[in-house]
């Protein structure tokens, strides 16, 4: 390629600057910050950069106070034919005019691809890496070894290919990770199919052990059910035969009750009518008694006993009447004395009246007549007191005898009163009348007690719900005596009982085991989903992830051939470029040091030249042992053999800004003696400052 | 007239290679099926449903599965069901018909248990049912000459499990019997049960014919599907009914007509439905320009079809790269020259293709192409 011609508008100090380029080396002149780096830069720019950037770094190339961003043009030559470029950072627009054909290519693309192939290399990246040497750089380059290594890098790194090299193998390991990864949570595709595919397995042999038990289970679960039929059927039988015994026992013992409860409430029927026969009986009894009037018995009885009372006074009073008249009969002066008295009074008296008249009294006499008077004393005492005593004794008997009339009136109103009470109740005596009394009394109060044992014997019923409850009683006998009729074949003893209700028991257990069996042998049938059904889908899964396995550890396999390929043909690449290295930059500096120095070779291990000095047969560092001038020929010859290797003999413009400022003469016309053998075949721009290089070449620019 | 269902091969519970997860599906619409066989018969009211051998995939069923096919067989009411053993689920030790229970099987469900046994007389329906029960997978015995038709009126109608014997094509030990075995056998009609596509057999006299199974299980199986109504009346009548829900396709491509991924998922939408399969043969040659991801299409079309599945049939030829002689000073160049090396010398087909598809991957990702 061969710049033939430029324009540059608004681009930093080159507000509008054109010029015009030879073949061979361009010398461009002018003082610092005259715009020789900003040059480099437009060039570059134009050459590479995509006008519709908004990269700042670009836009900032616009010359200060510009109100539109840069312009260039190139005119250039490549394979005999002239194209021009140009780009518009402005407005965007790229085109590519084909000189030869009138044809303007306006695909960004296309022509990047076209300037691209014309220049060899394949971006801006790798032209900065080869085809461009700064100011110090090669000053540097040549201080230190190092800096070559990292052109060297730079440009394996730096290539698209290698760009795309370095990306597919970037993409292939992480893509070789994410199949293969194995960290404790975070795993790539095959081990987590592997760890899937293992929980499959075993799954498959959890199934297949299911699988292999469930026929066995089958059989168990036939043998069970026909146990359990077994069992459920004597348990049938001897349940049935034992809770028939039990109801025969309750039956039995029910029919005992009723018997009882039967004789109790015909005992107390009995009981009853018997009371209510002897209380119609004694009703009937009373019925024939009057009623009597507790008073008039009342008044009976105690005129009874007044009558009783007054006889057993009349009885005494006649006595004491009688005797009283006894008395008086007795007390009265007796005829004798009366007589006597009379007598002895006459007597007396005679005596007086004889004496008065005879007035004789003689002792005869005067006894006599003593005597007459002493008797008639004595006989007139007694005659008195007699007398007296009758008259008190009269007085007594008088009294008694009122007395006596008094109670015989009495006794008289008395029995009037019992004759009245007797006659009101028709009875001869009162006697009569209070037996009637007491009788009826006896009666009513047995009446009263029979009632009450009556009332006690039907325990606050009526008979007639005795009579009923006897009803239901005698009836709820007669089905219950047909039950125990009907039961009697189950009756059996109470051990006899007890025995089968062990043995139902016993069967009850067993038929419990049995349906816990059978629901355990159910439910592992059941969830023994098993059958070739559950086998049959863990197979296929796990068929389906062996062939996914397969397929992920194919593309592994692919991706690590693909990877390895890669990375050995990237290898050989710069294995290959490191082989043209040492011999275009032993062909170069051949032909500087005039064939002293012919042997160069890059080592592979530490990036470093080595030369071979025929002097001393043998490879040696430059680096102290040869000297400067050599050392810098050798990097630059390296450089530029690197120019040609990438570019691919296509002959790019080399642009060079004043790289050997800090060089010595001899140093410097070393570097310039290598130039001009490449000027004869690239198009060299040389930017400088200085007058050293002042006759290498007839292309001189100056710059203001 | 005496109708009847014939059906054959059900297969409940068949484990189905290849298919992955889809496996199930497949199995619940094998039951599906049967469920649907059971309702025709119910509604067509035939007098006996018969099932020709290989009701179950295999005597290993589930107790589920028993409780299905006994629960669906008992939906039939009046309507005998008769089983003949067939050879996945044949009469052998822990044979699935033997190990049911009593209370398990259904009042209209007969089974041929008993080789000694072989005749089920329907007095009502005036039929003759004969079934020689297969004791094992493989077997010479013939399923057919092992019956002899008994005296009597009425229809007379033989189960059989087996292979229509066509010479260097069947095997001998699977259950053979000839053209001559059914034209001799004196039979009304013979319901086989084997082969899973529909076929009639060529015969002269006695009427026979493999009901097909009543849905596919595998993509070679392209008459399955069916199952027959037989009319027994003068002469025999079958017809053929659909009940299979499962659309098995497989689908060959080839990269001359689709280079992209996308192309081919274009043509395949044609068959898109959830009760279909589908398995995609990707044939031709897979240049350098053809850029299919089998694993795309999986991952874009698997939830498009009951199963998706691919089979790369292609064979890669890196001879087109070796075409753009690419400098070996460039790592692309260097890359292809180093493989189709490596390719060249490897004699084992699958290293070969496996470094084909290395070349392929390596070469479309050093031109710049994202196909990770």
């Amino acid at each position: 390629m061969r710049i033939e011609k430029c324009e540059i508008n608004r681009y930093g100090k080159l507000k509008s600057y054109s010029a015009d380029f030879g073949a061979g080396i361009n010398l461009i002149k002018g003082p610092n910050e005259a715009g020789k780096s900003t040059l480099v830069d437009a060039l570059t720019d134009a050459l590479f950069e995509n006008p519709k950037t908004t990269r700042k770094e670009i836009k900032a190339r616009t010359s200060w106070g510009s109100e539109q961003d840069f312009e260039i043009n190139l005119e250039f030559e490549s394979e005999g034919l002239t194209y021009t470029l140009s780009k518009d950072f402005e407005s965007g627009d790229i085109s590519l005019l084909k000189h030869s054909s009138g044809e303007t290519i306006e695909d960004r693309k296309r022509v990047d691809s076209l300037v691209a192939g014309s220049l060899g290399l394949s971006n801006k990246e790798v032209f900065l890496a080869t085809a461009c040497i700064r100011q110090d750089e090669m000053a540097r380059i040549s201080d230190s070894p190092e800096a070559i290594k990292d052109r060297l890098e730079a440009l394996i790194t730096g290539g698209k290919e290698e760009v795309l090299a370095s990306r597919a193998i970037n993409k292939i390991n992480a893509s070789i990770k994410a199949l293969t990864k194995d960290g404790p949570k975070n795993k790539g595709e095959i081990p987590k199919l592997q760890i899937t595919r293992d929980e499959l397995k075993y799954e498959l042999d959890k199934a297949k052990r299911e699988i292999d038990s469930t026929s066995g289970n089958r059989a168990k679960l036939r043998e069970i059910r026909s146990n359990l039929a077994r069992v459920v059927e004597e348990l049938k039988v001897k349940s049935l035969q034992s809770e028939n015994s039990r109801r025969a026992l309750l039956v039995e013992d029910r029919v005992a009750e009723l018997e009882d409860r039967f004789g109790d409430l015909k005992s107390r029927i009995n009981i009853v009518e018997r009371s209510e026969q002897i209380v119609k009986k004694l009703r009937e009894e009373i019925a024939e008694l009057p009623i009597i009037d507790k008073s008039d018995l009342k008044i009976a009885e105690d005129q009874s006993v007044k009558i009783e009372y007054l006889e057993t006074k009349k009885t005494s009073t006649e006595s004491e009447v009688r005797e009283l008249t006894e008395r008086i009969d007795l007390s009265s002066p007796s005829f004798a004395i009366k007589l006597m008295t009379i007598l002895s009074l006459v007597s007396s008296g005679a005596a007086f009246y004889w004496y008065k008249f005879t007035g004789t009294a003689d002792v005869n006499f005067l006894i006599g007549s003593g005597a007459a008077i002493a008797l008639f004393s004595i006989c007139a005492f007694i005659w008195w007191k007699r007398n007296r005593n009758c008259v008190e004794i009269k007085t007594q008997h008088t009294l008694k005898k009122a007395r006596l009339d008094e109670m015989l009136e009495d006794i008289k109103a008395a029995q009037i009163s019992i004759d009245t009470v007797l006659d009101k109740y028709d009875f001869e005596d009162v006697e009569s009348l209070r037996r009637s009394f007491e009788r009826r009394s006896e009666l009513e109060k047995e009446i009263k007690n029979e009632l009450h044992r009556y009332d006690e014997h039907l325990s606050d019923k009526s008979l007639k719900e005795i009579e009923d409850e006897l009803r239901e009683v005698t009836r709820d006998l007669a089905v219950e005596s047909e039950k125990c009729r009907e039961l009697k074949i189950y009756s059996m003893k109470p051990d006899e009982l007890a025995e089968l209700e062990n043995s139902v028991k016993a069967l009850e257990s067993g038929k419990k085991k049995l349906e816990s069996d059978l629901i355990t042998i159910e439910r592992h049938l059941d969830y023994d989903e098993s059958g070739i059904e559950h086998q049959a889908s863990i197979e296929e899964r796990i068929e389906e992830i062996d062939s996914l396995l397969a397929r992920k550890n194919r593309r592994l396999q692919v991706l690590e051939k693909t990877r390895d390929f890669i990375e050995k043909a990237r290898k050989d690449v710069l294995k290959s470029t490191l082989q043209q290295l040492d011999d275009e930059t032993s062909q170069i500096l051949g032909e500087v040091t005039s064939g002293r120095y012919s042997k160069v070779r890059f080592d592979r291990q530490s990036l470093r030249f080595e030369v071979y000095s025929s002097e001393r047969e043998d490879w040696v560092d430059p680096q102290g042992n040869l000297s400067r001038g050599t050392v810098d020929q050798l990097f630059l010859a390296a450089l530029l053999a690197l120019v040609r290797i990438i570019s691919e003999e296509k002959h790019p413009v080399i642009i060079l800004d004043d790289p050997f400022v800090t060089f010595d003469e001899q140093r410097r016309n070393n570097a310039l003696d290598v130039l001009k053998r490449l000027g004869d075949r690239y198009q060299i721009f040389l930017l400088t400052c200085h007058d050293h290089y002042d006759g290498l070449t007839e292309n001189v620019i100056q710059l203001a | 007239m005496i109708k009847l269902l014939h059906t054959a091969d059900v297969h409940l519970g068949v484990k189905l290679t290849g298919l992955g997860k889809s496996g199930d599906k497949v199995r619940a619409s094998l039951k599906r099926s049967f469920s649907d066989m059971i309702d025709a018969a119910i509604e067509e009211k035939v007098d006996a449903f018969l099932i020709a051998g290989d009701l179950f995939d295999s005597n290993r069923v589930s107790n589920s599965l028993i409780r299905f096919a006994m629960s669906e067989i008992e939906r039939l009411g009046e309507i005998p069901c008769v089983i003949l053993p067939g050879t996945h689920d044949c009469l052998e030790q822990g044979a699935v018909y033997l190990s049911l229970d009593e209370n398990e099987i259904p009042d209209n469900l007969k089974i041929f248990t008993d080789p000694d046994d072989s005749v089920m007389r329907f007095k009502d329906i005036d039929l003759t049912l004969y079934g020689m029960p297969n004791m094992s997978r493989r077997s010479k015995k013939n399923p057919i000459t092992s019956l002899k038709r008994l005296e009597g009126d009425g229809k007379h109608v033989l189960l059989a499990h087996g292979s229509y014997m066509i010479p260097e094509k069947t095997a001998e030990d699977d259950h053979p019997f000839g053209l001559d075995d059914i034209d001799n056998s004196g039979f009304d009609y013979i319901a086989l049960g084997h082969w899973h596509s529909y076929f009639e057999l060529p015969t002269t006299s006695t009427k026979a014919a493999y009901s097909g199974a009543p849905e596919t299980v595998a993509f070679d199986q392209t008459g399955a599907g069916n199952f027959l109504i037989v009319k027994l009346d003068q002469g025999v009548e079958l017809e053929k009914r659909h009940v299979g829900k499962t659309n098995w396709q497989e689908i060959e491509l080839s990269t001359a007509s689709f280079k992209y991924t996308i192309e081919v998922e274009r043509e395949l939408q044609k068959y898109v439905g959830e009760d279909n399969l589908v398995r995609l043969k990707l044939t031709g040659i897979a240049s350098s320009e053809t850029i299919i991801s089998l694993d795309e299409l999986q991952e874009n079309l698997k939830d498009k079809f009951l199963y998706f599945g691919v089979i790369d049939a292609t064979s890669a030829v890196p001879d087109d790269l070796k075409k753009l002689n690419l400098p070996k000073t460039t790592i692309l160049g260097q890359f292809i020259s180093q493989m189709t090396d490596e390719i060249d010398l490897t004699q084992d087909p699958d290293e070969k293709a496996l470094l084909t598809e290395s070349l392929k991957t390596g070469f479309a990702m050093l031109s710049g192409k994202d196909v990770l």
